[in-house]
This record gives C-alpha cells, structure tokens and sequence, in this order.
C-alpha cells in the first residue's frame, strides 16, 4: 500500500513538471514568436527605408545636376553669367 | 500454466524478439548507414535556401557627389501556362511596354513556365502593368544602374549591361569591386516551402555589397569642360574632340571629357564609337606641341639655351624632303631667331635643326622620358601606349618630322601628362582618376561591418626627367607664347599662361600618308605659370571653319581655364597697386 502511494505521488511530481515545463516553453515559444515576427517586419521595414532613401537620393542627385541648376538660374531667376571678376590687393 | 503454454508464450517472445531485431536493424541501416543521404532528403524538403544579391556600389565624384547610382526597379515576366487568352494578354501590355503586339504574342506562346517581358522597367510603366492585374502576369525586383548627370563623365563611367556587369569605363574596369559578392542563406520552412517564423536562419555565405569609388573627377570642372568643348567644337564645325584638365602637382584628373558624348542611361542608341574614351584609346600626331619637349631635351643637355641664337632659313632640305614653315615668313624678318623665338613663333625648321644637334638618340631618350609610346599607369581601360618608333628605324627625315610632332602618335593623355611633368617642375607625377575605394563590409542583411579603404595618394615617378632650371626655362618660353606668340588666345589675365599651340595634319588609314585639308588642332598649358594650379589640354579633331590651334583649340582652353580659376579661387600674384580684372 506505501508502495503504490510512494508510485503515485512520483508520477503525480512528474506529470506536474511535464506540464510546468511544456507551458513555460510554450510561453517561450509564443514570445520568440512574436518577437521573430517583430524582427521579420522591422527586416522589411529597414529594407523599404532603404529603397526609399535610395529613391530620394537619387531624384535629389537628379534635380541638382548642375545642367538643371543653369537651367533653371537662367530661365527661371533670369540670372546672369558673370562676365568679369575684380581682384583687389588687400596690403595688411 | 501448462508446458504448453509456456512453450507457446516463448515462441511468442521470440518472434517479438524477432521484429524488434528487424526493425532496430532496419533503424540502424536508415539513421546511421543512410543518414548523410536522408538528412539531405530531408533538408531539401524542409530549408529554403535563399540567393542574397549585392548592391553594386556607387560612383562619386571628389566632393562626394553620386555620378552612378543604383535603384531599384521592376522586371515583368511572364508564366504563360497561366495566361488565359494570349490576344488579349499581348494586346493589353504591348502600348506600356511599347512592343508590337506580335512580338509579346511569340514570346508567350511556349510551353515554358517563365519568359521575360521587359527588364528594369521605368516606375509609371511598373506601376501601369501592375494595375492590370492580368493572371500570368508577374514581376520580380531588380536592380538598376542611374546616372543621375546623364553625359556628365559619361566616357569615364562607362556602363553596366541589363545583368549589371560593367562594359565600359570605371563601370568595366572596377566591376568585381562595384559588384560585390552574392550570398546564400538557409531558412527553415515547411515541406510547402513556406517558412516557418520560429524557425532557424543560417547565413551559408555572407553576402557583401559592392565597394564605392571616389573618383578625382570634379563635377563642376567635368560640367564646364564638357560644355565649353561642345560649344567650341560647334562653333568650328568639327568631327570630335577631347579635353583634359588635371592638377598638375597631384595628377589628379578633374575634368576628361571626349565628344561627341552619349547618355549612359540608354547607351545603347548611341553608335559604339561615342562610347571609347578618346582621351585614352585614340591617337594622334601631337604636332607643334612637341617642339616643347625637343627643346626641353636640348636645353637640359646644354646644347642651347633660351637666349642662343640659330640660322634658321625658310625651308631645309633633309633626306629628299623639304621641311617648311607652316606660315610665310614676313619680308626683311631676320633668319636669326633664339630658341625661345623658335618654340614662340613655331617654327619647323628651327625645331629640325635643334633636333639634330640634339641627335636622334637623345630626342628618343627625351620623348619616351616624357612618356610617349607607353601606357601611363591609369586606371582606365583600352588605353593605348601610342606609336613611336625606336631610332633605328627611322627613316632620315624623321629626326626633322618628330621634333615638330610628326611621325609619332600618342594620347591626349600622354600629351597631358609630358606637360605635367614640365608644370611639375620637371617631375612626372602619375595620373589619378581614382582617389579612393572604399570597400564596404557591410553584410546586404545582417547589421553593420567596419568599412576597408584603399587610398590611391599622389605619386611621383622615378626622378627628375628633365632638371627644375630646365623646366623653368621652358615654361618661360611657353609663357611668351601666349604673351606674344601663337597662342595669345588662350590669354587669362591678370595670370600668366605657359602653353603651346599645334596645328597637325591628319594621318591616313593605317598611319600612311596624311589626309588633304584634315587636322587636329590642340592646346595645351598650364596656369598660374610660376606656382601651376591647373594643367588643360584640347584637342579638336577636323575643324572646319578654322583649323589652327590657336584659333581652335586656343580659345576652348581659355574659357575653361578662366571657369576653372574662379571655381578653384586661384588668386593672381600681389602687384600692387594695380586693380586686376578678369574678364569671364
């Protein structure tokens, strides 16, 4: 009768850890995943950043190309070139 | 229990007994036996791999300014089993992809699961195609290669093809480094091939992105070189032209341009000859700007001085030919001239007869010094080393033809480079197109790395070719050819120009004979002439409305030079009191 009982409560104590450490893994588990989704979404989100830093460099590369900046100084702004520079000595 | 029980409940444990061995036996011959074989089975079935491409690394100019970019773009595809009615597939994307309608229709109509439709499509066309939503219809993201400046640079960039593989230029001559290494990776998933988020991810092979290079081009200097040689060209109705303009303490190229230029973006509806970089793959006879390098040779081997005064009559005959001034000599001019004289007024056969006393060794020695015949250490590819043929087969007027620039060939380069080493005070520098590559450790996905660099810092060749009073002297004689001679065009006052003018006649195919009423008409110099800033060559191929150098060529050098002096803030020496103007 001790026997039996002493059996009973080991399988008790052990069933009990089966369990306690199924739940805390699949806690962990669904933390790591959501944690991984977060880390799969930021992944794609650097990567969109990316793109789209590339895509304003590049329009802003494009817009301030020097044949746009003369265009637009003497069309727009009716700039003219300079014709002449004056050097003057300065004696200290 | 009876015995016979017993003995059937042995048999019984015996045939269990049996199993259990076939089966361990079995298990033994498929996990260990077997298990590199179904490991791999199994890893097929469950791992994705995952091909990382690299970035192509970009192009910048000295200040940091993006000349090559890459974006990102859409290709279209095609899975034509998927394609329901093939007509009216063709005849919805033929307008957006501006394809005949009969072109899209045979590409489709195969028994291939995959066809390309349109490479690097332009984002609207993109973005019109993808509205359509047509089954069969899909698109994969692409890199694509942008020159923002578009023919700003365009023969020293060069360019990629659709795969991004650089052809030409910088495109083609860093193309490993500007590629970069493609990666792989590992990522679990299901036996759908679907990945499975909390499954592991293993890097097979890192994948670095491409390496950046700063070139030493300026854009500013690139821009205006470009521009005030294709409106110098126009206005003399010529075939092409090139011009160089580098530091000529550094060798750094600032500005290298060769015209007529092409559009990188879509080279390919230019024909392949505006593609070569002129200043490095063609050549040409350099004409009267070699008389600097004959006298320079005669000056440093003390057979003349600036000042000695030679007999130098009309015409000279020599081995059956008549060497002759390229203008008549004015009545009662006197047939004796100084060196100086000689290099200032151009003249042929003052620079013949220097050339002989100098002797055709020694005129050898000085034009390879100078480097003529050989490729200069340029990180630039289809550079050629020229033509110039060794004493011995000379024929006897050669020694006349080549002290005034005939009978040899070389590049604008070389040319660029001979009057550096003059600027320089007799040293040669080598010349610099790439000022740094930096190479970025940069995994494409995971985190950050350090960034490696290579520095490419200015270097001087071997000694003096020619000593510093030599130099000197020479870059006086050049400065009275503007002041005074051929090439006051090319004047930029209130600073002193040394510089040379050269007018040459055309070679024939094959380098035989010379082409009627065909030259090329060049200057060269440098500026300020007592502490050079900036060294310029143009060279203008087949004028019409003029053919001279110093009506040519003289007056492209000044505009870009007086550009150049108020860009880099050069200022002229002190004189006071005098109230210096430059007229732009």
């Amino acid at each position: 009768m001790k026997a039996t009982s002493r059996r009973k409560g080991f399988f008790i104590l052990l069933f009990s850890a089966m369990i306690t450490f199924s739940v805390v893994g699949l806690i962990f588990n669904i933390k790591t995943a959501s944690l991984n989704a977060k880390i799969q979404q930021m992944i794609i989100k650097t990567d969109s950043l990316r793109k789209e830093n590339k895509h304003y460099e590049l329009l802003y590369t494009h817009q301030t190309r020097l044949s746009e900046v003369k265009r637009i100084a003497i069309n727009t702004l009716n700039m003219t070139p300079i014709t002449h520079i004056q050097y003057v000595h300065i004696t200290p | 229990m009876t015995s016979h029980s017993k003995r059937r409940s042995k048999y019984l444990i015996f045939l269990f007994l049996l199993c259990a061995i076939t089966f361990l036996g079995r298990l033994f011959y498929l996990q260990i036996i077997k298990h590199a074989f179904f490991k791999h089975k199994s890893d097929m079935q469950l791992q994705k791999i995952i091909n990382i491409s690299p970035s192509r690394g970009r192009i910048f100019d000295r200040n940091g300014t993006p000349l090559a970019l890459s974006k990102t773009a859409l290709s279209a595809y095609a899975i034509p089993p998927q394609i329901q009615n093939k007509w009216e597939f063709a005849a919805a994307i033929a307008p957006i992809l501006k394809l005949p309608s009969k072109t899209i229709l045979k590409k489709i109509s195969v028994e291939r699961p995959f066809v390309w439709l349109k490479r690097k499509l332009d984002t609207p066309d993109s973005h019109k195609l993808q509205a359509l939503k047509l089954s069969g219809l899909s698109f994969i993201e692409e890199e694509k290669r942008v020159y923002p400046h578009e023919d700003l640079a365009c023969s020293v960039l060069g360019f990629v093809g659709i795969d991004n593989q650089g052809l030409s230029g910088l495109e083609y001559q860093f193309n490993q480094f500007l590629t970069g290494s493609s990666g792989k990776m590992i990522l679990d998933g299901d036996p759908m091939g679907f990945r499975i988020i909390t499954g592991s991810r293993t890097v097979k092979l890192t994948s670095y992105n491409g390496g950046d290079i700063f070139t030493s081009i300026d854009e500013y200097i690139q821009f205006i070189t470009q521009q005030f040689l294709e409106e110098g060209i126009q206005k003399m109705k010529a075939k092409s032209g090139q011009a160089i303009v580098m530091n000529p303490k550094t060798g750094d190229i600032l500005g290298m341009a060769s015209y007529p230029y092409f559009n990188p973006n879509m080279y390919w509806k230019y024909p392949p000859s505006y593609w070569k970089n002129k200043c490095v793959t063609d050549v040409f006879e350099p004409g009267s700007i070699s008389k600097v390098f004959t006298i320079a040779g005669a000056l440093e081997e003390n057979i003349f001085k600036s000042s000695s005064t030679i007999k130098v009559p009309e015409t000279l005959q020599i081995a059956n030919h008549t060497i002759s001034e390229a203008h008549k000599r004015k009545e009662g001019e006197s047939e004796y001239k100084t060196v100086q004289e000689i290099l200032k007024e151009s003249l042929n056969v003052g620079s013949s007869l220097i050339a002989i006393e100098l002797g055709k060794h020694k005129l050898y020695k000085y034009l390879t010094a100078f480097g003529f015949g050989k490729t200069t250490p340029i990180d630039l590819p289809g550079e050629v080393a020229g033509l110039l043929r060794p004493p011995h087969l000379w024929s006897g007027v050669d020694i006349a033809m080549m002290s005034f620039g005939q009978g040899f060939a070389v590049t604008s380069l070389q040319l660029a480079l001979a009057l550096c080493t003059i600027a320089n005070d007799g040293e040669m520098v080598k010349p610099r197109i790439i000022r740094e590559l930096q190479e970025p450790r940069t995994k494409s996905i995971i985190g950050q790395g350090l960034d490696m660099s290579i520095q490419y810092r200015p270097k001087l060749s071997k000694g003096h070719i020619i000593s510093r009073e030599t130099a000197k002297d020479i870059t006086h004689i050049m400065v009275s050819v503007t002041e005074e001679g051929t090439g006051f065009r090319a004047k930029v006052p209130p600073f002193k120009v040394a510089g040379k003018t050269a007018t040459a006649q055309k070679a024939g195919a094959g380098g035989i004979g010379y082409l009627k009423d065909t030259y090329i008409a060049s200057f060269g110099g440098f500026l300020p002439a007592n502490n050079p800033e900036i060294l310029i060559l143009v060279t203008v191929d087949t004028p019409t409305e003029s053919i001279w150098g110093s009506t040519v060529a003289a007056p492209i050098f000044q505009r870009i030079a007086k550009a150049c002096v108020d860009y880099l803030n050069i200022l002229p020496p002190p004189t006071l009191p005098v109230l210096d103007t430059l007229a732009i």
